[in-house]
């Protein structure tokens, strides 16, 4: 028996050093970490709070009332004499490096009489010429009575919007001249720690037609071609993660909303060993939300070259304000190329 | 039946490399294993209060099972060693080999071939993990294995010393070390410490009744075994856990009633959804031949056996509704299920043992017509088709972790865990991703999206962030 234990130890040595050896061997690179680990730290940097009480703008001393309050003494009264109302303006400057703005955080509390659906709080951004770059109505549509509501919502500032000594302005507009009471109004811009994602960076003119090779021009060097018209993607097995593919919805849904997406392609392997998985990704830039798919491609069993194709309905929540990342996961560093990408969006 | 050589030797042999194969998928996924939230917690606790001190605040205000705390606060993070995270539930496997063998060879007194020990050792080790309800908690995740599968393992190592001092003197070395065994198993949790000072006092009293005075040998350990209760029961944790159960608004006669139908449940589950019939069959054929002997358990009707353990069960489940809540009674039934197994195997072969001396004619008929005329062949091949229909039709633990690893998924969780310490410690990023998947084989808990969750407080600290973690979709 004492050799068996001896037997055991060994064993258990021999294991444990197996998985020392794969521990020292994760080697992971900063670099191939695919971007949606990246998540993006939000902070407010600068955040105009209006109760009303106290240090209240000429613009607004005659509206004040101590009818109804939520906070404090006061509120702000808004009758049908006042159709348009500024609250904020703020002008953009440069900022650190590695802060970029991400959005602009509305908070308002509101007291209604009556039910009302055109009054809007408007976010507005202009360069410095005046000219506009966005412009964004967000409804106050109460949906209790007679009692304080909390609205909010989140503007996210596009790439025009972002460029310095542009102005932001969020006023009121009161078009069906209600009347209606507004207190705690609070006002932040948000900054994040990574670029958001560039809009139009990736224009899918047309969303029933193949990608065109500007398209998958992205790709890079993993870019290969027979022939000057046939384009495929060669992946190596030192390549983790193919770079993301973005489609911005809001640029697709300008025109039509898509609701699904037809992914195809031609799956050759050369030498394979492990998983590789296509991955997709849905990202809601105001809410950061996001939803993973990934699909399997061929395993180690199959045969030469297969045709994959995969639909995925884009979830209600994503179809706005969303985008689209896709990629190649190569888990196990296999061989392979993959031809005739095709995204199609219905 | 005389053990044959030549082919039955060589059918042993394969049925043993059957039972290899089945647990070596457990060990491959240990590269896979990372600490879950309660590792960091502990570890925290240890560096930030000191370590004695750590031990002193977590027995006041925590829990009396001093061993655990102990153990659990010098584990892996204590030393910033995520491989030895990785190499505990190896550990706990080879222990589980190790003390089951030691044990079946001090039962059968060194009569059983090499071939027969390792098949109990891998038959109690295959039968563990396939079928313990949670495999993290009970293998995996050093913050629960430690407190509840390590002191089954130890309990088996101490019975089978026991058991030798009862028959022939041992050195003074193997005796403190066995008294050294009982204060760290009956330190480990509050069910092993009533559990020993349930079956102690059990077998002594069994021990009276055929040689008509005390054991010394027992009357000291169940000493000890007591004393250390006391330190466990009277810790002012314990004492608060008592006077505010968990389990609000139910009284004795409910809890009561709660505590049987959770065990026959569970003994149900534990009997019929796992193979251990089979495997006890196969013990059968290996022992009928050979003298099995346990000091205390002989000459008594095995009935009496089965009813004491159903109530020392119960009586465990119901003290542990105390001091948990019914949604975490899985952790008490992890640790149970060890000693259920080693209970059922003391209790059959008890049984054999009695109805041999016995000459009870059902036993008498069983080894005309079943044991001396089937050969081990066959019932080797009858085993391994039972094992292998158990392992294909039924849910087990080994169909979970292959299905895991074939489909990359604790790959992906090796690989997203390695992500998120390097951008932890690399790009010192608070905000992280959970993970994509959460492998039912190795998951147990994880970071919310609340920064003031006490996980997320436990990770920020022990990663020294200024500002606290918090998880995106």
């Amino acid at each position: 028996m004492k050799k068996f234990y001896k037997a055991l130890l060994v064993i258990f040595i021999i294991v444990s050093l197996l998985i020392l050896f794969h521990h020292i061997n994760v080697k992971l690179d900063v670099a191939k970490i695919p971007p949606r680990f990246f998540t993006t730290q939000v902070a407010e940097s600068k955040v105009e709070h209006l109760n009303f009480d106290e240090n209240n703008s000429p613009k607004v001393v005659n509206l004040l009332s101590n009818e109804q309050k939520y906070s404090g003494g006061q509120s702000l009264k808004i009758t049908p004499e006042n159709e348009f109302l500024d609250l904020f303006e703020y002008y953009l400057d440069e900022k650190n490096q590695n802060e970029y703005l991400n959005s602009v955080r509305l908070d308002l509390m509101v007291f209604a009489e009556q039910q009302f659906t055109e009054v809007v709080v408007v976010v507005e951004v202009t360069d410095f010429t005046g000219k506009l770059v966005q412009w964004q109505n967000l409804l106050i549509n109460p949906s209790v009575l007679n009692t304080w509501e909390h609205i909010y919502y989140s503007v996210y500032l596009n790439t025009e919007s972002r460029k310095p000594n542009n102005k932001i302005k969020v006023f009121l507009w009161n078009l069906t001249k209600e009347k209606f009471y507004v207190d705690d109004f609070r006002v932040a811009i948000r900054r994040s720690d990574t670029e958001p994602v560039v809009k139009n960076a990736l224009v899918l003119k047309s969303y029933n037609q193949p990608l065109g090779r500007d398209q998958i021009a992205i790709y890079g060097d993993l870019l290969r071609t027979t022939d000057s018209s046939n384009y495929f993607l060669h992946i190596s097995s030192d390549v983790l993660f193919t770079p993301p593919f973005k489609v911005d919805f809001e640029t697709v849904s300008s025109n039509i909303l898509p609701s699904k997406i037809n992914v195809s392609f031609k799956f050759d392997p050369i030498n394979l060993h492990e998983n590789v998985k296509f991955a997709i990704e849905f990202k809601n830039k105001e809410t950061q939300n996001r939803t993973f798919y990934y699909f399997q491609l061929p395993n180690y069993y199959s045969r030469g070259e297969e045709r994959c194709s995969f639909d995925i309905e884009i979830p209600e929540e994503y179809r706005y304000n969303g985008e689209m990342l896709a990629y190649i996961w190569n888990i196990g560093g296999n061989e392979f190329n993959i031809e005739e990408l095709k995204y199609v969006f219905f | 039946m005389q053990v044959k050589t030549g082919k039955s030797k060589y059918v042993d042999w394969v049925y043993v490399a059957l039972l290899c194969v089945c647990v070596s998928p457990f060990l491959y996924i240990s590269q896979f294993n990372h600490p879950s939230a309660d590792d960091y917690c502990i570890a925290v606790k240890a560096k930030e209060e000191g370590f004695w001190y750590a031990q002193s605040i977590l027995y006041t205000n925590w829990s009396g099972r001093f061993f655990s705390t102990f153990i659990t606060s010098v584990g892996p993070l204590y030393f910033n060693s995520f491989f030895l995270v990785k190499i505990i539930p190896l550990f706990l496997m080879f222990l589980m080999l190790f003390s089951v063998t030691k044990l079946v060879d001090e039962l059968y007194d060194y009569q059983l071939k090499l071939t027969q020990i390792i098949t109990f050792g891998l038959s109690f080790l295959v039968l563990f993990l396939l079928n313990v309800n949670n495999l993290p908690e009970a293998v995996y995740s050093y913050t629960s294995s430690l407190p509840y599968t390590l002191p089954v393992l130890l309990t088996v190592l101490f019975l089978s010393i026991l058991f030798k001092k009862m028959k022939r003197e041992v050195s003074k070395y193997t005796t403190v070390f066995m008294y050294f065994l009982l204060i760290i198993i009956v330190g480990s949790s509050e069910t092993t410490a009533l559990l020993m000072n349930l079956f102690i006092p059990y077998f002594l009293l069994l021990n009276k009744l055929k040689e008509g005075k005390l054991n010394k040998v027992l009357l000291s350990v169940w000493f000890t075994s007591f004393a250390t209760l006391l330190c466990v029961m009277l810790s002012p944790s314990l004492i608060y856990s008592f006077e505010n159960p968990m389990v609000v608004g139910s009284t004795t006669k409910e809890l009561v009633l709660k505590g049987i139908d959770v065990t026959i449940k569970n003994i149900e589950e534990w009997m019929f959804n796992t193979p251990l019939l089979f495997f006890s069959f196969v013990m059968i054929l290996f022992s009928k031949n050979y003298r099995f002997d346990i000091p205390c358990l002989k000459k008594i009707h095995p009935i009496i056996h089965v009813v004491v353990g159903l109530i020392f069960f119960t009586a465990l489940y119901v003290f542990s509704f105390y001091t948990i809540d019914y949604d975490h009674v899985t952790r008490i039934s992890v640790l149970l299920f060890g000693f259920f197994v080693v209970w059922w195997f003391l209790v059959l072969y008890a049984s054999i043992h009695y109805y041999h001396e016995q000459e009870i004619q059902l036993f008498k008929f069983l080894k005309k017509h079943l044991f001396d005329t089937i050969s081990r062949e066959k019932y080797h091949v009858a085993n391994v088709v039972a094992i292998g229909i158990f392992i294909l039709f039924s849910n087990n633990n080994l169909r979970t972790v292959v299905g895991e690893v074939i489909s990359g998924q604790l790959a992906m969780y090796d690989r997203e865990n390695e992500i998120r310490y390097k951008m932890i410690e690399e790009l010192e990023r608070t905000n992280l991703l959970q993970f994509t998947i959460r492998p039912e084989s190795l998951y147990l808990d994880d970071i919310t999206s609340d920064k003031d969750a006490w996980q997320n407080k436990c990770y920020s600290n022990f990663y020294q962030l200024s500002e606290g973690v918090s998880l995106s979709k």
